[in-house]
């Protein structure tokens, strides 16, 4: 889809990466403030003028120093979802998103009534930009950037003005408008809790380099100690909806065989889906427990034991092929003797089990 | 008398003025945007005339106007006249003379600009002239507004250049501040009150309105 040759000299370090972003998907870029993130997708959007190399989108060449190409931004046809919106001041709701319209090249991706709709902003057509909130800001500035009928859409931290219920509100529609328009997504953020719950794919950055890349499950478990991203620890599980239960409003998910009960969401019985969950919001018990309020309680084989800082552990438990992180405290793991190979009971509550 | 020399200043200034957004709009963008070490040279150019005696640049501009200059033969060729002592001339010194108070505010006003909205309209397919009439522009209105009232009021207070190049010629170069050094010269006090109380009532008003317009825009 994207490759990447590229250079820009930068105050603190030089940003050198050569790497392909070869699946279509949603594409997280993480890596600890300054390492250069922002950088790399303002380099693809064709904003940094002294990026050298070579940048190739889907065979179109959008930069090649070489031979002395390189496309201008207004151009590459990208969607750009800046930190902070950007939208214009002096028009309205309406008015920025009649400017995209005004300038889009291209096949529409979609009606004008269906991006408004999929971005949740028909009552905001009329206002004002300075009357409305950070997250309705950014809803618009999306909106705007798919009226323009991009072919990639680039995001720099599209949440991070925004606070936590606000987040866990935008998330889904995020993900929706992947789903929705099918347009390849790369989305930079140094939140450990957005890429989990956001992106397919995850490319690692430190100081300016390629750290690692890969599926994003994969590497967020191999990155839980490292100093890559910031917040929690915690196991994103790929599963499946197999049921619900309406009279305790709990819905019933199924992960490489194992049962999990989550509190009830509206998807349909069937519909593949992401879990995420707290390392802190699990308990290991090594007997079993019969009685307990805990909704959830399965039988794991530990595969890992790892120090988090001086006084915790993580535990890394075998989820059929997918693996899971528990985090206690190293009193905790030393009175349970809990080593590779044991078997343990993982408890958590339903609630704790977030379906994305 | 008095209704020609009114006349001519208004039609001064506002040739002035038009003038002066047309040439001052572009050189204040690209001072703002510029990178260059002869920015600062350029800066002082245009800022000559903030800090120059008037009688400097008018003796300059009565020099470069004389027919043994390339400009003044050429002008001559052209017109059959001289460019000193005439309406054009003094529309000519009044753009040089009025020129720091177009590009400073426009200057200042493009500077404070947020550049990401530039960006942000180039992602959206605008190319850099679209960007500058539809975003540089709309968010810059009261700088606009500024710029031409102070070229507007500095034009219709100037003295020492129009009298150095322009003379006091009755409905050619004799503007309201002329005709008041006139009227005070030929010891016409009446007429010399009422020019020199209408110059004050209107310079005043003007300050006033912007003043006003500039307080909103902080507030």
């Amino acid at each position: 889809m994207l490759a990447l040759e590229l250079e820009l000299p930068r105050d603190a370090f030089n940003l050198k990466i050569e790497t392909r972003l070869a699946q279509q998907g949603i594409w997280g870029i993480m890596g600890s403030s300054g390492c250069g993130k922002t950088s790399l997708l303002r380099c693809i959007a064709g904003l940094e003028k002294q990026a050298k190399g070579r940048i190739v989108f889907n065979g179109q060449i959008w930069l090649d120093s070489k031979n002395k190409t390189c496309i201008a931004p207004e151009q590459r046809n990208i969607g750009y979802i800046f930190q902070e919106a950007r939208l214009f001041p002096h028009l309205t709701v309406a008015g920025n998103l009649q400017f995209a319209v005004k300038r889009a090249t291209g096949k529409n991706i979609s009606s004008y009534e269906d991006i408004v709709e999929q971005c949740g902003i028909a009552h905001l057509l009329n206002r004002n930009i300075d009357k409305l909130s950070g997250g309705e800001k950014q809803r618009v500035a999306i909106a705007r950037a798919l009226l323009s009928n991009p072919q990639l859409l680039l995001m720099d931290e599209p949440l991070a003005s925004l606070d936590w219920s606000s987040k866990i509100a935008f998330i889904p529609c995020l993900r929706n408008i992947y789903q929705h328009f099918n347009i390849p997504i790369v989305i930079v953020s140094h939140a450990r809790e957005e890429v989990a719950r956001l992106a397919d794919y995850l490319m690692i950055m430190e100081r300016g380099r390629v750290f690692k890349q890969g599926l994003c499950n994969q590497l967020l478990k191999e990155s839980v100690y490292g100093e890559h991203a910031s917040g929690a620890i915690l196991s994103v599980l790929d599963g499946e909806v197999v049921g619900h239960d309406p009279n305790y409003l709990l819905t019933e998910l199924e992960v490489d065989g194992y049962r999990l009960v989550a509190n009830q969401t509206d998807m349909n019985v069937g519909d593949k889906t992401r879990l995420v969950l707290s390392a802190h919001d699990i308990s290991l018990v090594l007997d079993d427990v019969k009685m307990t309020s805990v909704q959830n309680k399965l039988h794991l084989e530990i595969s890992d034991v790892q120090p988090v800082d001086a006084y915790h552990q993580a535990v890394t438990l075998k989820l059929g092929e997918q693996l899971l992180t528990a985090v206690v405290t190293k009193k905790s793991a030393e009175l349970l003797e809990l080593s590779m190979g044991n078997k343990v009971f993982a408890h958590f509550k339903a609630s704790g089990l977030e379906v994305v | 008398m008095l209704i020609t020399a009114i006349l001519l200043t208004a039609k001064l200034a506002f040739l002035t003025t038009v003038i002066l957004l047309l040439i001052g709009i572009p050189l204040a963008w690209k001072l703002s945007v510029m990178k260059s070490r002869f920015r600062p040279v350029i800066e002082a150019v245009v800022g000559l005339p903030l800090v120059l005696p008037p009688t400097v640049l008018g003796f300059y501009l009565l020099m470069l106007f004389s027919p043994n200059t390339s400009l003044g033969a050429f002008w001559q060729e052209m017109t059959g006249s001289t460019l000193a002592f005439s309406f054009t001339g003094l529309v000519f010194a009044s753009v040089i003379y009025s020129l720091p108070f177009v590009v400073q505010p426009l200057q200042r006003a493009f500077e404070q600009l947020d550049h990401g909205l530039l960006e942000a309209a180039a992602m959206l397919g605008a190319r850099p002239i679209d960007r500058f009439l539809n975003i540089v522009i709309p968010n810059s209105l009261r700088a606009l507004l500024l710029a031409g009232c102070m070229g507007f009021a500095h034009t219709v207070g100037e003295f020492g250049v129009v009298l150095m190049i322009g003379g006091n010629i009755p409905g050619e170069t004799q503007v309201l501040s002329i005709a008041l050094f006139d009227a005070v010269e030929t010891q016409q006090f009446d007429q010399a009150h009422s020019l020199a109380a209408g110059l004050l009532v209107f310079a005043m008003v003007l300050l006033v309105l912007l003043y006003s317009i500039d307080r909103r825009r902080i507030s």
